[in-house]
């Protein structure tokens, strides 16, 4: 039961003044930015701007030069990205990454394993231990069928769905998608928003995502930031980035993307 | 050098009337194997015990290559460590080379634990450099410490009496071999095997599952280690001694040539591997000096016609007669 309350929603993730430099390059400048509990959040930005490595930092693929992030009460700034995993903080990747080599149900079935701490015993043997979770898994996001399949032989959207299910697999509290929809058809697209919508709304399942397709973003994110040179530009309510002046100079003025 | 996406070591779900195709071909190798003493020659059982040490040693190799796509070029250090367990433990202690086999596996995954812990923390050729040379510093050692290891000179094995008749020794490896293998094929197949394989196919989605996988790759060293062991411990009392070239890095291009040959995709190309290996040395040292040579190039055509190995070409072809025949 939760109590209405108007002061925000306890975060989950919080990324304080974080900068991450390669050699002379700043990636990330002093950036800040918290998720909520069950809120999807996107990030958008010109190519450049530091949305995966923001990512990056926040799934434990790079750890930063400076600041820090907090996960609950627990500060993770340290904590190597496999232990994110299992703590709940999942991951997709902007080149969907996906075992080729292994079935789309092998794919599902190695992450139950894996997340459940099977794979460290030995002599446990793998056989059909999950299918039934796995199937699930699938049918969530509509590949079922396909399970036989090798994962190398599926269609990019295929791919980045198996993706998706192999990051559901260990019950995430965080989602964290480098541009989700991107090479899917718009029947796809619509299931994998839908999935995100239902995990917000029924789990409290928090989604930090970015995305290039901007109607994407303002029809299904509660909040938005902005980030440019690997600054955090603006963030706010789809409706306060969309009057933001600074936006539309810095990204939203460029050529076509004026009319958001 | 990468090593090739491969697929899974599972099989796929097979029926159960290919099932009992399995079991029974098994089931009757297992056999023939314990009665080839019966109608085998001494010289030809020496054979087929130096095919089974090598089996061993390939299989355990294959657990790094095959399955976590980790190139070792060091695996003879942990076989001839486990040579030595046995001639020291005879040599200091007196203890009988079948007590000392058991604890060889331990001695070898110990030093194996040491050298992985380092080795672990880098990939590919960087890895396969560092097994090299470890492998040579553990070879150093033992060439050099006279006091304890003999040195160059090596350390004399005596089987006990009812471990000296040919026929007793290849059951004793026979069986330690089977026990060995079957322990190895639960691995593959187990949800630590499953994990090997996922990080030989996608080390980063392999992190984003969870899997802490230098542990992983760890454990998978410390086994195969320890396993090479129990083959070299097996290959001291058959040559009544343990010589430092056991440890050398030209030791340890068998287990890999071996595997090449067979084909790492499958469980069973390394035993075939060995045997290709085996067989061929001993035809050819009758005409030529140079065994490797020829077992060298028998691997270079096999890895350029065949790359799933002599085993994977023959099931490949056994799954096309089968769906022709349905």
């Amino acid at each position: 039961m939760t109590v209405p309350s108007p002061s925000p929603a306890p975060s989950i993730v919080s990324v304080t003044s974080v900068s991450m430099h390669f050699g002379g390059f700043r990636a990330l400048d002093d950036v800040s930015i918290d998720l909520q509990r069950g809120e999807i959040h996107a990030i958008i930005g010109p190519n450049g701007a530091g949305k995966s490595t923001l990512l990056n930092v926040i799934s434990g693929l790079l750890r930063p030069t400076r600041g820090d992030v907090h996960y609950g009460d627990q500060r993770i700034t340290h904590v190597p990205p496999h232990r994110r995993a299992r703590m709940g903080i999942a991951r997709s990747f902007q080149i969907t990454s996906i075992f080729t080599g292994f079935t789309v149900h092998q794919n599902v079935q190695l992450a139950l394993l894996a997340q459940r701490g099977d794979c460290r015993h030995p002599f446990r043997l793998t056989g059909e231990r999950y299918r039934d979770e796995a199937h699930e898994l699938l049918a969530r996001v509509q590949i079922a069928g396909m399970g036989a399949r090798m994962g190398g032989e599926l269609a990019a959207g295929d791919r980045k769905r198996l993706e998706f299910a192999i990051a559901l697999a260990g019950n995430p509290q965080v989602l964290l998608l480098d541009e989700p929809t991107a090479g899917m058809s718009s029947a796809e697209r619509e299931i994998v928003v839908g999935i995100i919508r239902s995990l917000s709304a029924e789990r409290q399942i928090s989604v930090l995502f970015t995305e290039h397709d901007i109607d994407m973003v303002f029809d299904n994110a509660h909040r938005i930031t902005v980030m440019h040179q690997g600054r955090r530009l603006v963030q706010g309510t789809p409706a306060a980035v969309r009057s933001d002046p600074r936006v539309r100079d810095v990204y939203l003025g460029e050529g076509d993307d004026a009319h958001v | 050098m990468t090593v090739q996406p491969l697929p899974p070591l599972q099989p796929a779900a097979g029926s159960a009337a290919s099932m009992r195709t399995k079991t029974i071909i098994g089931g009757g190798l297992i056999v023939g194997l314990y009665l080839l003493p019966f109608v085998l020659g001494e010289s030809y059982l020496f054979l087929s015990i130096d095919f089974l040490i090598m089996a061993l040693f390939a299989v355990s190799y294959n657990l790094l290559l095959g399955q976590a796509g980790m190139l070792s070029f060091g695996h003879a250090a942990y076989y001839g460590l486990g040579a030595y367990t046995v001639a020291i433990l005879f040599n200091k202690l007196a203890v009988p080379v079948h007590i000392g086999l058991l604890a060889s596996p331990f001695i070898a995954g110990a030093i194996a634990l040491a050298v992985g812990w380092f080795a672990v923390r880098v990939t590919g050729m960087y890895f396969a450099m560092l097994t090299l040379a470890f492998g040579q510093l553990l070879h150093t050692v033992v060439m050099g410490w006279y006091g304890f290891t003999g040195g160059d000179d090596g350390l004399p094995v005596m089987p006990p009496d009812w471990l000296l008749p040919a026929r007793n020794y290849y059951l004793f490896v026979l069986t330690v071999t089977l026990v060995s293998l079957a322990a190895l094929r639960l691995i593959t197949l187990s949800a630590f095997g499953t994990a090997l394989n996922a990080i030989r196919e996608n080390r980063q989605r392999a992190i984003f599952v969870g899997l802490g996988v230098r542990n992983y790759e760890l454990g998978a060293f410390v086994i195969a280690g320890a396993f090479a062991g129990i083959a070299g411990a097996m290959r001291a009392p058959l040559q009544q001694m343990a010589f430092p070239s056991l440890l050398h890095w030209g030791q340890s291009a068998e287990p890999v040539l071996m595997a090449l040959a067979g084909g790492i995709h499958t469980f069973a190309g390394p035993i075939v591997g060995a045997a290709i290996f085996v067989f061929t040395n001993f035809v050819i040292t009758t005409y030529s000096e140079y065994p490797l040579l020829v077992f060298g190039v028998i691997v270079l055509l096999v890895v350029l016609y065949l790359p799933g190995g002599v085993a994977g070409a023959v099931i490949d072809a056994w799954e096309r007669l089968r769906r022709r025949a349905r």
